[in-house]
């Protein structure tokens, strides 16, 4: 049976600007998969320990990216993850976002794609699109 | 008088250009133009808005990524959704949109336009139903910046295609469906060069590396990390592109590592082959206006010099985000436009001469100079015994340091030790006792030194 081994790593904290640099340590098996976080130092809120927990286990990001407008006064649709998904996840959603057409008009939060690769989070518009204004 | 000929040919009419009045009139419709207006507007201020896109929202429409509104909404909110908030506060009120409209200058008119008022300014404008007259009392610029491009950093080698600053890659991918290249190099890694690769990355475009002349990562710390760390791209610090190579294309770019001097080492050349360069080397504020308008600008931000009220040299012209100074993050130029729009409405309200009597008052004028490691100070000018948010940056990381308040010699403040690093706007708030006791010492200038200290 192969022994755990104990591994300190240092990150910064993203989930608010103080930008905390938490030093972790952690233990790992054989494969190389954590099996436990030990400490977590350097954070000044408990947000950090938290985080630390979070990134890594399943580290999980708000995706943002473009999908095509079609009768739009704009040519694409800024659209995000309405909450974060896991990280693994982004290169699959970006292949089943990069298809998407919408229809103008569209309003910020409107729901362009529902539960997302099973994620149960949404994919939202980020603005307003209005109609293109028709020339005569 | 300003007046044209009529396009129709003899018809002997003179059409003089058309004229508006309002109390505040905001240069730029991005989020310092925003939040200057509302904040005129709430004051009782009638103001208009003169943006040259065809929305408000300026360049947060192309920042799709999150890190927007932390400080300001106390939640993460990507750019456009950041702009909305505010586009839909814009709505909600009677301030006036000039859209697809082009500023020409300010004051250029030979004649006041309205003799009853010779103190209000005048923003000569082409909008689509042609040229156009605004005056107000007060206009506030907030042009916002504008990148640096390749002539500005003189990296050596041809001319081909295939060479973006990051922004306009941005811009290209975001808004207008275009697709800048296949493999790219991206040069400097402020936050727009890091947002580009994850972005680049995303899109399919596979990014080679980001490369850094300086010994540290320029943009924010999450910014390495959601950005380059989550997709293995290797960030190369003191390293530098040091040729572009192609004929009609970027085929490949040659990069050096640099020296504590910031020269290219000879013998470490490495050529990287790409069809892309994305250029993340800084930004300038963007100040033909003000200057044409007769504002000095300070040569270290190169914005205006302004007092503790963001008003510039020129009496009734006030400047605010990053027309003034580069700033890190939105919400900071939320913060600061607020004010300058708040300040702009009582100046147009209370009438100029008040404003400026009571300003002279007490007979302060002080001048504010950066020292140490403070690469500027903003305001330049105090001209009130009030308690004063001042604006700095630092020219290098440190771990350790101090700032202090010099005048004539004497330290009127030291806070306390704290790191310090160029990529934050750092604030700071002078307390009023401090400037008063400049005052008694009989200064005509302060100085903002930030020191770095040992580590005991």
């Amino acid at each position: 049976m192969s022994i755990n081994a104990i591994e300190t790593l240092q990150f910064n904290c993203t989930t608010c600007p103080s930008e905390c640099l938490l030093t972790v340590e952690v233990e790992r098996d054989a494969d190389g998969a954590v099996v436990e976080v030990h400490s977590v130092t350097g954070n000044s809120c408990p947000r950090g320990d938290k985080f630390a927990h979070q990134e890594l286990t399943c580290p999980m990001r708000v995706l943002t990216t473009t999908v095509a407008v079609s009768g739009g006064d704009e040519t694409l649709l800024p659209v995000r993850t309405a909450k974060a998904i896991p990280l693994e996840l982004h290169a699959q959603a970006m292949n089943l976002i990069r298809g998407l057409v919408v229809n103008a008009p569209i309003r910020m939060g409107d729901v362009v794609l529902e539960d997302l690769l099973d994620t149960s989070i949404n994919l939202i518009a980020s603005m307003d699109i209005n109609r293109a204004q028709v020339a005569n | 008088m300003a007046e044209f000929k009529s396009s129709a040919i003899d018809c002997g009419v003179v059409e003089a250009i058309q004229t508006q009045a309002f109390e505040v009139v905001v240069i730029g419709g991005g989020p310092a133009g925003m939040a200057a207006a509302l904040a005129a507007h709430k004051a009782g201020a009638r103001v208009a808005i003169v943006e040259r896109e065809q929305h408000l929202g300026g360049i947060l429409r192309q920042c799709i990524h999150p890190g927007f509104g932390l400080s300001h909404f106390k939640q993460e909110l990507t750019g456009p959704e950041y702009a909305q908030r505010f586009i839909d506060q814009v709505h909600a009120t009677d301030i006036a949109l000039f859209l697809d409209s082009m500023v020409l200058g300010i004051d250029e008119a030979s004649d006041a336009p309205d003799a009853n008022d010779a103190e209000a300014h005048t923003v000569t404008l082409m909008s689509p139903a042609g040229m156009l007259q605004l005056t107000g009392r007060v206009v506030v610029l907030a042009m916002g910046c504008r990148e640096r491009t390749r002539s500005e950093i003189k990296i050596p080698g041809s001319r081909p295609a295939g060479m973006f600053t990051a922004g306009l890659a941005q811009r290209y991918i975001n808004i207008e469906n275009l697709k800048p290249g296949s493999r790219a190099v991206i040069l400097g890694s402020g936050d727009i060069g890091l947002i580009m690769a994850r972005r680049c990355t995303l899109e399919g475009i596979s990014v080679e590396g980001v490369y850094e002349l300086m010994p540290y990562a320029n943009g924010l710390r999450r910014n390495v990390k959601n950005c380059l760390d989550d997709f293995g791209i290797p960030l190369h610090l003191s390293t530098t592109v040091t040729r572009v190579i192609g004929h009609d294309r970027v085929e490949a770019v040659e990069v050096s590592q640099v020296d504590e001097r910031l020269a290219p080492i000879s013998g470490t050349e490495r050529i990287v082959p790409c069809d892309t360069l994305l250029l993340s080397v800084g930004l300038i504020p963007e100040n033909e206006l003000s200057v044409a308008a007769g504002v000095e600008l300070d040569p270290r931000t190169r914005g205006a010099v302004v007092d503790q009220s963001l008003q510039t040299g020129v009496p009734g012209i006030f400047a605010c985000g990053n027309v003034l100074h580069v700033h890190d993050l939105a919400d900071n130029v939320t913060t600061e436009s607020e004010r300058a729009g708040a300040a702009a409405a009582a100046y147009a309200l209370v009438c100029g001469a008040v404003a400026d009597a009571d300003a002279a008052g007490p007979g302060c004028q002080l001048t504010v100079s950066p020292a140490g490691i403070a690469g500027y100070a903003l305001p330049g000018r105090i001209t009130a015994v009030a308690l004063t948010k001042l604006n700095f940056r630092v020219c290098r990381p440190v771990n350790a340091a101090r700032v202090r308040i010099l005048a004539g010699g004497e330290e009127l403040y030291a806070g306390k030790v704290c790191p310090f690093k160029p990529s934050v706007m750092e604030s700071f708030p002078l307390p009023a006792k401090v400037i008063q006791r400049a005052l008694d010492l009989g200064v005509s200038e302060i100085v903002l030194s930030v020191d770095p200290v040992e580590e005991a």
